[in-house]
């Protein structure tokens, strides 16, 4: 079969079917030397499956897969990687007890006799480094590193095998905007040096940024195949989901609630090291985005208003009346909730979904120290269906829904527990659009309802279409508030990023 | 996100086969009670002494104490913690309980409160030290393992009790211990009609108060439970608490059943009872386990410790099977987490 020389990587009718699923049914990607290749799909589409097979990890019940036109056995890690294939997992397999080089050629360290030749690992781990650009000392514990450099030490651990083409899931999920960008600039350098580069993400401006093409999966199959520059965001949402997505597309959808009184007064609040001194003001049936990058302060904000970090100075009102949020217990006590980044924060995976809706209302289910089960279960059923969660039985444990239904369980435990005030921060990272919408939807209707929500997001367009009032942090401090219609532009700059 | 994605297909998969299937079901409850049931089978072919009524009930009363030290060992894994002082604490609280009657004379009722009350105290210091110290649980009463045999030999002197010369009024051990640890009601073994109740409570505190979810909850994710207003180290402390009130209880019913008291008594009953929380499906590393479970599994070291001793094989050997069994469970345990993708933590 002839193929292009250009065609760097090519997979032909891949199927995967696992009873009951049909993972992958026939699926083909061709991608080019030089290009970087964007591969879209909710969860379950099958896009981790197709990583998996072409990684070597997964045999395919059908189908083939050629580099740069020589045929690639499947189900061989090894095979794979002899290939050319390199892949940067999105949990990142770093060592962090060992040192960023030793990492860097962690199983291949030269040297023999069971002794390691250290001044060729190094030299070696350090033409890999530069390549990435880590300013980091190659000998100091990867423990010691931030995610991004983490990051870009796991890449430089992918290149080391001298890939052709380089696979990287999500890359940027852990990373702040600046470090994203940073990235990219690392990705298109590779790639123009001649790697192929398949980049799978959920974040459609990121792709529409960095790919040139894009491969868009839904249900186990290709339904798009695009070049950038011929789609916008809006297309590519709708076929990521198959349908018409509401998200947030505009600013300011929600200003038409009514607001009610102060509910939440924060004045010089400090939380040290990163934070503060804030102010902070926020009402019952308002939305307010707090918009910040890593280490804006944001995340602290959220999490000492509910008690998780220790207050050096200030004072937190409630209702007009001063609190002293000492740990959630009180925070909760007084009305508020919180909804964490990472939802491995907040679900008990082993408890049920029951067990968890009611986890923070255990106070008021039955008097004594016995649980009224009855009535555990009635208010799981009733949340469970008012969130639309995807599950059968409440009795289930929680670890088995998906991301974006375990983030729903979580609101619904704070609905049950009647909070008033929730804070939430960055509450749909890492879900799908499909999900992430319907997290709005009920922030909205949560709002309109009378609670006040504090939104905290480093995505800027999230920012803009939920909140009433835009707050940006930066470097620990309240640095701008601002109407939602203002332009994306001044709240980058605000944040003390740069955009574009 | 991504492994979620891959993984939700290859689960439901993986859920259909029927190699997944008989591991899901044998690394569970279900495996350990048809283990139960294959050994009750095979010591009862092998000899005929063993499935008979008086050797069945022998057996119940054989495995009394260390089902009411496992049912403790059961509330304090599922927060993720363990207990290795559960035996030491029995053994002093069976020796204070014994002492105090019958070489210093207090009076019955006394003398139960001052063992109950012991091994709760020594419950509250473990659950104190890993709550205000942070000293990991398994090195706060590893402590707690070495101090309180300490403590139990010391207020023996190293003697078992009642020592002859040393009991006033002629007094041996009250006549209520005597009752429970040899008595029956009809033709069960009075103490282990005592351990059934025990295991009743434990599975409704589990199952049905707050803080047998709070314990759940601690034990599954520490952070979430935190985040959710649960005070984690009120959980454990009251965990910690209650298993030393348990082990207090354990002691005293085992002083009954030997009908004397020492400093020594139901040493390595630690390890049986950690072995059949384990071999009875709960998650050694919290989050997940029950008590019908964690009897399942006493029952299950009774019959082969009994079966075994039945056909004439030296007591050594229990020791050895104990050992083994543990391990050849969790590894099992953990073979079926590979194979049902269920995720580590």
């Amino acid at each position: 079969m002839p193929v292009a020389l250009s065609q760097a990587l090519v997979a032909r009718g891949i199927e995967k079917r696992y009873p009951g699923v049909q993972a992958l049914a026939g699926v083909d990607l061709e991608v080019d030397a030089r290009e970087i290749h964007a591969l879209l799909g909710e969860n379950g589409a099958g896009k981790s499956t197709l990583m998996k097979i072409i990684a070597g990890a997964v045999v395919p019940d059908a189908g083939e897969l050629l580099i740069e036109g020589h045929p690639v056995p499947f189900g061989s890690p090894e095979a794979a990687r002899r290939a050319g294939i390199g892949i940067v997992y999105q949990e990142l397999s770093l060592v962090p007890s060992l040192t960023v080089e030793e990492n860097v050629l962690l199983g291949r360290w030269p040297g023999g006799m069971g002794l390691v030749d250290w001044s060729a690992l190094q030299q070696e781990a350090r033409r890999h480094l530069e390549v990435v650009g880590l300013h980091a000392s190659p000998t100091v514990l990867v423990r010691a590193l931030p995610m991004a450099e983490r990051q870009l030490v796991e890449i430089a651990k992918a290149l080391s095998l001298q890939p052709r083409v380089l696979l990287l899931d999500e890359p940027t999920s852990a990373l702040s905007e600046p470090e994203a960008r940073r990235l990219f600039d690392i990705i298109r350098e590779l790639a123009r040096s001649g790697v192929a580069v398949i980049y799978v993400s959920h974040r459609l401006a990121e792709v529409m940024e960095i790919a040139d093409r894009v491969t868009v999966l839904r249900d186990g199959r290709v339904v798009a195949r695009r070049r950038t520059a011929e789609v916008d965001e809006a297309e590519l949402a709708r076929l990521l989901v198959g349908r018409e997505v509401q998200g947030p597309t505009g600013p300011g959808q929600g200003s038409h609630r009514a607001l009610g009184p102060t509910v939440l007064r924060v004045s010089g609040l400090v939380v040290p090291p990163r934070l503060g001194p804030v102010d902070l003001e926020l009402r019952a049936g308002e939305i307010v985005s707090v918009f910040g990058l890593v280490g804006s302060g944001r995340s602290e904000l959220a999490r000492a208003l509910f008690g998780l970090e220790p207050i050096r100075q200030g004072t937190i009102e409630i209702d007009g009346r001063p609190a002293t949020i000492a740990s959630p217990t009180v925070a909760i006590e007084r009305g508020l909730g919180y909804v964490a980044p990472d939802r491995r924060l907040g679900i008990v995976h082993q408890l049920s979904v029951a067990g968890n809706i009611s986890l923070a209302s255990l106070g008021r289910l039955g008097r004594g120290p016995v649980i009224d089960a009855g009535a555990e279960t009635a208010l799981a059923r009733r949340y469970v269906a008012e969130l639309d969660v995807r599950i059968d039985d409440p009795r289930r444990p929680a670890g088995e829904l998906s991301g974006g239904n375990q983030q729903k369980v979580i609101l619904g435990r704070w609905m049950c527990a009647g909070a008033r005030i929730l804070i939430l921060d960055d509450a749909t990272r890492g879900i799908d659009v499909g999900a992430k919408e319907e997290v709005f939807r009920l922030v909205r209707r949560l709002a309109e309802e009378g609670t006040a929500v504090l939104y905290g997001t480093s995505e800027i367009g999230e920012a803009r279409a939920i909140g009433d009032r835009v707050v940006v942090m930066s470097a620990g401090r309240v640095a701008a508030i601002f109407d939602p219609t203002v332009s994306e532009e001044a709240i980058m700059t605000a944040a003390g990023g740069v955009r574009g | 996100m991504a492994e979620l994605d891959a993984q939700s297909p290859a689960q439901e998969a993986r859920a259909a086969s029927v190699p997944v299937r008989v591991a899901s079901f044998a690394g569970g409850r279900g495996g350990a009670l048809l283990i139960l049931v294959l050994l009750v089978a095979v010591f009862s072919v092998l000899s005929p002494n063993f499935a008979t009524d008086r050797n069945l009930l022998n057996i119940l009363r054989q495995v009394a104490v260390v089902g009411v030290l496992a049912v403790a060992q059961t509330l304090v894994i599922v927060t993720a913690g363990i207990d290795l002082s559960v035996a030491a604490t029995a053994a002093l609280s069976g020796c204070l309980m014994a002492v105090s009657y019958a070489h210093w004379g207090w009076p019955e009722p006394v003398a139960w409160v001052l063992g109950l009350a012991s091994g709760l105290l020594v419950g509250a210091i473990n659950g104190a030290v890993i709550r205000y110290l942070r000293v990991p649980d398994i090195i706060a009463t590893l402590g707690a393992f070495s101090a309180v045999r300490g403590v139990a030999l010391l207020v023996t002197e190293g003697l078992p009790v009642p020592t002859f010369a040393k009991v006033v009024e002629g007094r041996t051990l009250p006549e209520s211990v005597n009752t429970v640890g040899a008595g029956s009601i009809g033709p069960l073994p009075l103490i282990a009609v005592v351990t059934g109740l025990v295991a009743v409570v434990g599975a409704f505190i589990l199952a049905r108060t707050k803080l047998g979810r709070a314990a759940l909850a601690v034990g599954g994710n520490r952070e979430a439970a935190h985040a959710s207003g649960i005070d984690v180290g009120r959980t454990k402390f009251r965990v910690y608490a209650l298993s030393g009130l348990l082990a207090a209880l354990g002691g005293i019913l085992l002083a009954g059943r030997l009908s004397s008291a020492n400093a020594l008594m139901g040493e390595g009953m630690e390890l049986q009872s950690i072995a059949a929380v384990v071999v009875g499906g709960t998650n050694l590393f919290g989050g997940q386990g029950t008590i019908s479970g964690t009897i399942i599994g006493v029952l299950i070291i009774g019959v082969l410790a009994n079966g075994l001793s039945i056909m004439g094989i030296p007591e050594f050997w229990q020791r050895v099977s104990n050992g083994l069994i543990i391990v050849a469970v969790v590894a099992l345990d953990q073979l079926r987490r590979r194979l049902t993708g269920e995720r580590l933590r």
